[in-house]
């Protein structure tokens, strides 16, 4: 098969492929910023169960010992039965099914893997605004903010009177650097 | 390392670092750093600082999505690269969106010399090959594998790796001379 010869500069991109040694520092700070997002760590579990085993063998042997030594008083009441109502009982309504909201994490995933920027940073702008209002979690919002933000347009850039003081706050930075 | 042992041993890692086992997760990213890094800086075509924040970008994703992780599918360094892909796929459709200066074309020379836009224009092209073309590129030329290496790697016949090669070898020059020829009539201010 006949092939065009590449340009210099891929040629020696494809036969000298760049290497550069990594630097430590930023190995080890990269690894540790990961590491602070590591879920928290799950104690060990089994003295927990052992206990509860326990207290509830416990009180199974004292609720034993209560029945046997205080026996249940005979019951002279007697039960007066009501006639079966003949009337055909009204429909249970349905179910009413509540659909869950989304969780931010899932729309910030949805965010970086969209197709286009417009979707990215609408989902990203909503990510944001969920772990702020119903997760009160300033880090995450910031995370999903700053990257609307960076894949968002000039356009985008303008203040909007809905806009939260955080996004605000972001805009104004960034049209500053610009 | 047997395919089954990576398995079951990238599993138990998986497992330890969903209960927050930093040992764990230290063993995870010790094992795929360099690999990593060398990936993303070929596919960063050499800049450093681009490179060290596409890496420390997937790192951070990849502790979050961890959970994701299925090693019986893909090993841990495939998991990170394909990150990696997606991380510079959305840094360079970001810097192409992003307006630039016009100017009137009486400057220097409009061709790309300057070192550094040259690898971005390496990397944006790199970031338009389709999967496989990638795979493949990097394979022969990055891990300097041989062509009967890469096919019995693939299950491929050696002819379908060169032909392979060939597609891929002129789909990244058309990608390069698009990304590069662009440039060009954004500085000459062309439409």
């Amino acid at each position: 098969m006949n092939e065009l010869p590449l340009p210099e500069p891929l040629d020696d991109f494809l036969n000298r492929p760049p290497s550069l040694a990594s630097d430590a520092a930023t190995r080890e700070s990269i690894f540790q910023k990961s590491a602070r997002q590591l879920p928290p760590r799950r104690a060990e579990r089994w003295p927990l169960l052992l206990s509860c085993a326990a207290t509830f063998m416990l009180a199974l042997l004292s609720a034993y010992y209560l029945y046997h030594r205080f026996p249940e008083p005979k019951n002279d009441i007697v039960e007066i039965k009501k006639a079966p109502d003949d009337a055909p009982k009204p429909p249970a309504p349905p179910p009413i099914l509540v659909k869950a909201p989304p969780h931010p994490r899932d729309l910030e995933w949805s965010a970086f893997d969209a197709e286009d920027d417009p979707a990215r940073v609408s989902l990203y702008f909503q990510a944001g605004d969920m772990y702020l209002e119903r997760f009160d979690d300033m880090q995450s919002a910031l995370r999903c903010y700053r990257q609307a933000i960076h894949y968002c347009d000039a356009r985008d850039l303008e203040i909007n009177p809905k806009d939260n003081w955080l996004v605000m706050a972001l805009k104004r930075d960034q049209r500053k650097e610009k | 390392m047997l395919p089954l042992e990576r398995v079951r041993n990238e599993e138990r890692l998986r497992r330890a670092v969903l209960a927050g086992d930093q040992t764990a997760w230290r063993a995870l990213y010790d094992g795929a750093y360099q690999e990593l890094w060398s990936y993303v800086v070929w596919r960063c075509a050499g800049l450093r600082d681009l490179a060290e924040e596409v890496t420390q970008e997937t790192w951070l994703i990849a502790v979050r999505r961890i959970r994701e992780f299925v090693p019986a599918q893909a090993g841990f360094i495939a998991w990170l690269r394909g990150i990696a892909a997606k991380v510079l796929q959305n840094h360079f459709r970001a810097i192409a969106r992003r307006p630039r200066q016009t100017l009137s074309g009486d400057e220097a020379a409009p061709n790309i010399d300057d070192e550094r836009e040259q690898a971005e224009v390496i990397g944006q092209a790199l970031a338009e090959l389709p999967e496989n073309y990638e795979a493949v590129l990097r394979a022969k030329y990055l891990d300097q594998s041989a062509v009967a290496q890469i096919a019995a790697d693939w299950n491929e016949t050696p002819k379908a790796i060169e032909s392979l090669l060939t597609r891929a070898r002129d789909a990244f020059r058309v990608a390069y001379e698009k990304k590069a020829g662009n440039d060009v009539a954004i500085k000459k201010g062309e439409p």
